[in-house]
């Protein structure tokens, strides 16, 4: 059987940094993986805007409770609010998206 | 040899905008990063034209699109674009582009990009003018 909370696990543990979430429970550090991929973002005249779609992985484990949209999280000493909340088809992880405030 | 109409209407345009304070390309069309905006480009996108007289001389229509991009939030992105509209017509009213006779505004629309997955929001102001010119037969940089 595939343990795939324990290969969360592993990911987190060689990909991951520190990050501070804050939530109505509360402010805590927690591990998680960090990802920031440049893409493009086109209006309907003009040239394109290059942005950022940074997201995080973290552990359902780690959490207290469930993330939700606007809970904030400090990472790399940037301070982004959860824009977006999925969770992984094995129930392991969350995969946040992020909105720098 | 002098610039065509519409590089001379782009360049005025910029000049005034720029006098307000804002970044403005004239020919731009690379992607915009981050730490440039907010930003202003001036696009000349489209010409109409036709003969006007025996001797050929034109009369063009030139759709000139000022598109102004921020960066902000869901909450002030709106207010803040139309306080950039506010100064920028006003502007454009006092101090029209010398290559025009008639520069008038036809349309203005306004985009609040949903970046979903992005970091940011950004809101996009498109404002439409229709500049009107007169330029003799085979001689597109001279202004009638």
């Amino acid at each position: 059987m595939v343990d795939f909370a324990g290969a969360a696990e592993a990911v987190v543990d060689i990909f991951g940094e520190d990050v501070v979430y804050e939530s109505s429970d509360g402010r805590f550090t927690i591990p998680a993986v960090f990802r920031s991929e440049a893409h493009r973002v086109q209006g309907s005249r003009g040239p394109a805007i290059t942005s950022k779609r940074p997201e995080l992985t973290i552990l359902q484990s780690a959490m207290r409770a469930e993330p939700v949209e606007g809970d904030r999280v400090t990472v790399r000493s940037a301070l982004y609010t959860v824009a977006s909340v999925r969770q992984d088809a094995e129930a392991t992880r969350y995969l946040l998206g992020l909105k720098r405030v | 040899m002098s610039d065509h109409v519409r590089k001379q209407i782009r360049d005025q345009l910029r000049t005034t905008l720029e006098g307000l304070g804002l970044r403005t390309f004239a020919n731009r069309v690379a992607a915009l990063g981050e730490l440039e905006l907010p930003a202003v480009t001036v696009l000349t996108e489209q010409e109409t034209s036709e003969r006007t007289s025996i001797d050929g001389v034109l009369k063009r229509e030139i759709e000139v699109a000022i598109v102004v991009v921020f960066e902000g939030d869901t909450v002030s992105l709106d207010d803040e674009l139309d306080g950039q509209a506010s100064r920028i017509e006003a502007a454009l009213a006092a101090s029209p582009p010398a290559a025009t006779r008639l520069f008038v505004l036809e349309s203005t629309s306004l985009e609040l990009l949903s970046d979903e997955e992005g970091e940011s929001w950004y809101g996009l102001m498109s404002m439409v003018y229709r500049a009107t010119t007169f330029t003799p037969k085979g001689d597109p940089t001279t202004i009638k």
